[in-house]
């Protein structure tokens, strides 16, 4: 894969404009699954995520473009959500799921199918019990005119300009 | 010989009955959780496109403690 290869993050918000859908989030013994879309399978065009009545990233999983670096999982040149998902999720699928997004998806070019076994079980939004931590890195992106917010959770929306 | 575990397909003939599947299952989901706190597992965010606040990076979006990885929005 060449190294400049534009990937596509496989947890992206529904909001992003050139975000597509990877999978619908259904139930399996209680638990959020992830059932993947067959290739060729698309939303309507006049498909409307927000009348949903739900916050959608609870119900339906977005790829988008990756922001690299300009994402704020972003961390020591890769994607730091990608590792966290692998350091605390357990596999919960046998074989990796067949998936569009593969040749393109970030998680995978960074770890191999250890992201793909666990992919099933993340949602775009989860309650802080599910939630996965991505630590802090020494090497993340340092942009000179924004800094972490000095309040512990900013409203909504908010970005702290310094 | 046990069969191995796979992740579930959807087609487009299902998609629809499937999102409203979805939704209503997650409804019933979030109705269980805290709605004060729910955090996001999400990356690839242009926040400037989707809020219009210029800058061009998403490091001030996080909340400073205790969830550095976790988006809220
Ligand atoms: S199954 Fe693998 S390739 Fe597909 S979105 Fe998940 S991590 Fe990426």
């Amino acid at each position: 894969m060449p190294m400049d290869q534009q990937l596509d993050c496989p947890s992206a918000p529904h909001q992003h404009p050139e975000a597509r859908l990877l999978g619908v989030v259904l139930e399996e013994e209680g638990e959020a699954r992830v059932a993947y879309l067959d290739k060729g399978t698309a939303l309507p065009d006049d498909f409307d995520a927000d009348a949903l009545g739900i916050d959608p990233g609870h119900a339906l999983r977005f790829s988008a473009p990756c922001a690299n670096h300009g994402c704020g999982q972003w961390r020591d040149g890769g994607c730091g959500l990608g590792k966290a998902i692998i350091a605390q999720l357990a596999p919960v699928v046998d074989v990796a799921p067949s998936c569009t997004l593969r040749k393109t998806c970030r998680w995978y070019t960074e770890n191999g199918t250890a992201s793909c076994v666990r992919c099933p079980q993340v949602t775009t939004r989860a309650h802080p019990s599910k939630a996965v931590h991505v630590p802090r890195s020494a090497y993340g992106p340092h942009p000179t005119h924004l800094t972490p917010s000095p309040t512990p959770r900013p409203e909504r929306g908010e970005t702290v300009l310094r | 010989m046990t069969s191995k575990k796979k992740a579930a397909r959807i087609g487009s003939d299902q998609l629809m009955a499937g999102i409203a599947a979805a939704s209503a299952t997650a409804k019933t989901r979030i109705q269980k959780l805290d709605q004060q706190d729910i955090d996001g597992v999400a990356g690839g965010i242009d926040w400037d496109k989707i809020l219009g606040t210029g800058g061009g990076t998403t490091m001030g979006m996080f909340p400073s403690e205790p969830i550095i990885g976790s988006n809220d929005f």
